[in-house]
């Protein structure tokens, strides 16, 4: 029995026991407390079903809130007044017998013949997402067709190399699909496909990488993008460069020259042929690796073709890194690192995972149940009222005017005519 | 790992208890506590689903649950104490002049 089963047991036993002397309980004070240690134990079984806000609301908002409510209202009417005796009738017990058996069985029932192995989580349609390392194209528009040629989804003015701001994925049906680029607000009449058809299966989480330096050539990366615990980050490295590349950790001192460096430093990855991707997950770092050519071979040369500055490895988040090429002054090309970091998924049951369902898909539920909140407020509030609600007693008769603005300020100031040149009052009428 | 079969079992059997309690006691508050436990087996079975179908909806659900569960037992026990002001009793055997 793994330590997970018996604390079910241990933590389902007391549960049950405790609601049972709820149940048996003379003393009202008693069976509130009773129902407060199920509640606690019910906050711990849904810490051990991965949902630990909820468990954290269930101790706020059950064994909080609502328990002090009815400890308070015990109280409040005295104690022995809510002491009692249990009905006796043998007709409540049989009732009771009967529903738990029908219960059982249909549970039983149910289980039997449903089962609960073929129940699987609903296949979500694919996302994509396209991140543009084409040289030959600084900002190009994809369009990702399927296969009766109609466009299902636009990428419009993909910036080349490491983007502001990550584009969202987009979801589209499972299938196969062909992507096309046309240079950003450019005639797509005349774009470049892709050469092989992508195809996205369901749950797929996809970044294609579209590179190249005259054609383009697509690759599709499927990136997963579930919940990493602790302080690590996913991290995948694409080769779009045309030379084998190695990865070598050249430590701190960049100052060396390159024979010392090499010499010192560590291989990680030896061999990443073009087109090829190595993922691995690494704790959150800030590494002084370096790329360095490679013959076909696989040995390494003394060439380093790219350092990584500045490069930062993030936790809890998806960081592709991608060789690109990029073209300089005079038609020369030269390698450059192309870095696209994402937020993983949050955890399930997370506050994170919650917010986001209940601020997306149930937001009128939830702004109608902070209705009815304010709606039962109000309504204890009238309920306990001693008299009921009536308006407060006001004064019996509004205050009228006696006399006529004009007469108060003829008799303090001792003249007739006041009408007709307001101007010249100085001073305010009145006191 | 406890299959999800055990977790709808334990909320069945705290359900029938609380359904138990409604018909076996006569204190309103009491009434009242054991609805609560049947109101907490149910989110103990929705948060069970919700782990089988590797899903979020379950527990929204269940978030929805417990706030109507708050305001219902604010409204309730307003009532009970209404109730106690005039009968001076909360004995729901005593509370039975709608009785056809």
């Amino acid at each position: 029995m793994s330590i997970e089963v018996i604390l079910f047991l241990i933590i389902g036993s007391v549960s049950v026991l405790s609601a049972l002397m709820m149940l048996i309980s003379k003393e009202a004070v008693h069976s509130a407390l009773y129902l407060i240690l199920n509640f606690a134990c019910i906050a711990i079984l849904f810490l051990m079903l991965d949902a630990p806000f909820l468990a954290m609301v269930q101790i706020a908002v059950y064994a909080g809130a609502i328990m002090v409510l009815f400890l308070f209202v015990i109280m409040l009417l005295g104690a022995d007044k809510a002491r009692e005796e249990l009905r006796q009738f043998k007709t409540v017990f049989a009732g009771g017998g009967v529903l738990a058996l029908g219960l059982m069985l249909m549970l039983g029932a149910f289980f039997i013949s449903a089962g609960t192995d073929d129940i699987q989580p609903i296949p979500e349609n694919p996302q994509v997402r396209v991140l543009n390392a084409l040289t030959s194209f600084p900002s190009a528009d994809f369009y990702l067709l399927n296969e009766a040629g109609d466009v299902v989804a636009t990428f419009e003015g993909v910036q080349f190399g490491t983007p502001e701001e990550v584009p969202p994925f987009v979801s589209v049906e499972p299938g196969t699909y062909i992507l096309r680029v046309a240079n950003a607000g450019e005639d797509r009449s005349l774009p470049v496909t892709s050469q092989t058809p992508l195809t996205l299966e369901a749950d797929q989480d996809v970044t294609i990488v579209a590179y190249g330096t005259l054609g383009a050539a697509m690759l599709a990366l499927p990136e997963d993008m579930s919940y990493l615990e602790g302080n690590t980050g996913r991290l995948a490295l694409v080769n779009t460069t045309e030379t084998p590349l190695a990865l070598i950790d050249v430590g701190s001192d960049f100052e060396l020259n390159d024979e010392n460096e090499l010499e010192t430093a560590e291989v990680i990855l030896p061999n990443l042929a073009p087109g090829d991707v190595f993922v691995a997950e690494y704790r959150a770092d800030t590494p002084y690796w370096a790329f360095v050519e490679t013959t076909p071979e696989g040995e390494l040369t003394d060439r380093i073709v790219l350092r990584l500055r500045g490069f930062v490895i993030h936790g809890g988040r998806s960081n592709l890194l991608v060789v690109g090429t990029e073209r300089g002054v005079e038609n020369t090309l030269y390698p450059v690192a192309i870095k696209f970091v994402t937020p993983l998924n949050p955890a399930a049951g997370s506050p994170e995972q919650i917010g986001a369902s209940l601020f997306v898909d149930y937001v009128l539920p939830f702004e109608l149940v902070a209705l009815l909140l304010l709606a039962a407020m109000v309504g204890a509030i009238v309920l306990t009222q001693r008299s009921g609600v009536k308006p407060k007693p006001g004064r019996p008769t509004r205050r009228k005017v006696s006399r006529p603005l004009t007469s108060v300020i003829a008799t303090q100031t001792g003249q007739q005519d006041v009408i007709g040149e307001p101007a010249q009052l100085n001073e305010p009428a009145g006191d | 790992m406890v299959g999800m079969e055990a977790y709808v079992i334990l909320s069945a059997v705290l359900f029938v208890l609380g359904a138990m309690g409604v018909m076996m006691r006569r204190n309103a508050i009491l009434v009242f506590m054991s609805v609560e436990l049947m109101l907490n087996a149910a989110n103990l079975a929705l948060v069970a689903f919700s782990r089988q179908w590797s899903g979020v909806d379950g527990q929204v659900f269940v978030f929805f649950v417990i706030t109507v569960a708050a305001a219902e037992v604010a409204v309730g026990l307003a009532l009970i104490v209404t109730i106690f002001r005039t009968k001076q009793s909360i004995n729901i055997d005593v509370l039975h002049q709608m009785e056809g």
